[in-house]
């Protein structure tokens, strides 16, 4: 998704700094303002468990759509045309994922305190191997995708600035402004980083919209491009685009719902009602998002005809550039917006690294290696692993290993794994704990072992079939094994609270 | 202490919403690759799937705001 930008250059580079220096100023605001950020596990991880309805609603907004919504989504628009319409109801199943499990999940984190995915898991199965292997898999899938938000950050900055700043110190500049803005407040400042950078991205892309209207020809150019062209992108899909279209809304609703930082980001809502409304805005936010990309994608098709795949990914880079061209306005407001798509990419970055410290802290070191440790020390050493961790990965983003690749390349195959103990665990009081364990294990080898031979039967994507045998073990184990009494009533004290 | 609690997920009628507007966020039910005609320079089908996601975004919304209640925000009051 390298995207060139030659005309702005020190422009850029003015947005990027007065950029890092708000996200800053955000993070010293945060520490000033709740100066025992650093004592309490619920206080840095989950912002005292108190974030209201808009900040909330930032934060689910500006973690779930990322860089790539709005670098990426418009060369696919290009090439498939109307069949990418998908983009806007994928986002609403999302929601309508969440509301088959957020409900209980959430009075459930009130009433145990739960902090991460995995605690959950921990305080259902009570089993160690569960969850160790569950944290494995989430802090594996996190890592991995906070490597791909690196890289991007990295292209995303020397595109923005035509290669002034090279990709390295790009990288090197935004993990560092990352990191120190994240320990200085913890959950408050991502959310609040979040609002800002959730604000940065809207206005980027309405006034892209606005000006593709006015200066790169309407929807109806457009359609009048692609009926003498090319009228299968104008056509309501076929065959195989309906199985896509069926697989992407599958996908990414139960995906993108369970991801272990959108997931832990229920148990900071500060009640219930304030989760209510954040679901319902973000409801809504696919017309505003996912369809105002689409579009400008869509007018990419008349004002740009005729790219290669490879060039259609550099479409909105070249609309940025035809605008920028036009008047002042518009020239800072495409330096806005490319300001505004490295944001949301660090904005996502920050939620998934401060999930995977959460899960080091609270799952591994506090709940298995030091469990008297104080707070303090659990978040320390959390943080800790957290750069370590964000350190190794910036080796890789640099020196991508020649042979083993492909192992950075699983995420949300190994993630979907964890749904089933997260979410039939949830309603089933049966499902058995070995049963768990070994579908959760089962699913994540054929996925990984479906992905590095590139094996896809009838067209379905890997995570799914691991997802399959896992759920298929899983309900047929627990249907197979017999419940202890006591196993019954633990399970039901935990799961049967409403009774 | 009784409390009146409410799960989408134990709702038939919030599954049966779900199952007919996902049906309807698929566009199986048109012609293949038909397009005509054209409203504003978007083909009717696909003007068809927005409606269907919109009512989807205004389903999700009475869901929420009248088939979820945990009661979790007393829980903290006590």
């Amino acid at each position: 998704m390298e995207v060139q930008l030659a005309f702005s250059g020190w422009s850029g580079i003015l947005v990027l700094m007065l950029y890092g220096g708000l996200m800053l100023a955000v993070g010293v605001y945060a520490f000033l303002r709740n100066r025992g950020v650093r004592e309490s596990l619920d206080e840095y991880y989950l912002g005292g468990r108190g974030l209201g309805a808009m900040v909330l609603f930032f934060t689910f907004f500006a973690t779930q759509y990322s860089g790539n919504t709005v670098v990426g989504y418009p060369p696919t628009a290009y090439r498939l045309g109307y069949q990418y319409l998908v983009s806007v109801p994928f986002f609403i199943m999302i929601i309508m994922v969440y509301l088959l499990f957020a409900p209980r999940l959430y009075a459930l984190g009130r009433r145990f305190n739960l902090l991460t995915p995995v605690d959950w898991i921990d305080l259902r199965f009570r089993s160690k191997k569960v969850t160790i292997l569950a944290a494995i898999l989430m802090l594996y899938g996190l890592g991995n995708y906070l490597l791909e938000q690196f890289v991007a950050i990295g292209q995303g900055v020397s595109g923005l600035t035509g290669g002034t700043i090279p990709y390295q110190v790009g990288v090197v500049f935004f993990i560092v402004i990352m990191v120190a803005y994240s320990w200085l407040g913890g959950m408050r400042s991502v959310a609040y980083t979040d609002t800002i950078q959730g604000v940065a991205l809207l206005f980027g892309v309405f006034t892209l919209l606005i000006g593709s209207l006015i200066y790169l020809g309407g929807l109806p150019t457009a359609a009048d491009t692609m009926i003498a062209e090319a009228p299968q992108k104008l056509g309501a899909p076929t065959g195989g685009g309906l199985t896509t279209w069926f697989c992407l809304l599958v996908l990414v609703g139960i995906g993108a719902a369970i991801y272990p930082h959108a997931f832990q980001r229920i148990f900071a809502a500060r009640s219930e009602r304030t989760l209510k409304r954040s679901f319902i805005r973000m409801a809504y936010m696919p017309f505003l998002t996912a369809g105002v990309v689409f579009m400008v994608g869509i007018i990419g098709i008349s004002a740009f005809p005729d790219l290669t795949t490879a060039e259609s990914e550099q479409l909105v880079g070249m609309m940025a550039n035809a605008l920028a061209n036009q008047n002042a306005f518009f020239y800072w407001a495409m330096v806005l917006l490319f300001g505004g798509v490295i944001a949301a990419i660090v904005s996502t970055a920050d939620s998934v690294l401060l999930t995977f410290s959460s899960i080091i802290s609270n799952d591994l070191y506090g709940r298995y290696i030091a469990p008297n440790a104080d707070e303090s020390r659990k978040i320390l050493v959390g943080k800790l692993v957290g750069v370590a961790a964000v350190v190794v990965l910036v080796l890789i983003a640099w020196y991508p290993p020649g042979t083993l690749y492909q192992i950075f390349v699983l995420k949300f195959e190994v993630l979907i794994q964890t749904a089933p103990a997260l979410i039939l665990g949830l309603y089933w009081s049966r499902l058995n704990t070995q049963a768990v364990f070994v579908g959760m294990l089962a699913g994540t080898v054929l996925a990984a072992a479906f992905t590095f031979a590139g094996y896809r039967p009838l067209g379905v994507y890997s995570g799914l079939w691991g997802l399959l045998l896992n759920l298929v073990v899983c309900v047929g184990g627990s249907l197979m094994s017999q419940m202890t009494e006591t196993h019954r009533q633990r399970t039901l004290e935990v799961i049967g609270w409403q009774r | 202490m009784k409390k009146n609690i409410s799960e989408p997920v134990k709702k038939p009628l919030v599954w049966i919403g779900f199952i007919i507007l996902f049906a309807l966020i698929n566009p199986w039910y048109f012609p293949a690759g038909s397009w005509s005609p054209l409203l504003f320079g978007i083909p009717y089908w696909a003007l068809i799937i927005l409606v269907a996601s919109l009512s989807l975004s205004i389903f999700i919304t009475w869901v929420v705001m009248t088939q979820w209640e945990t009661g979790a925000d007393e829980d903290e009051e006590l």
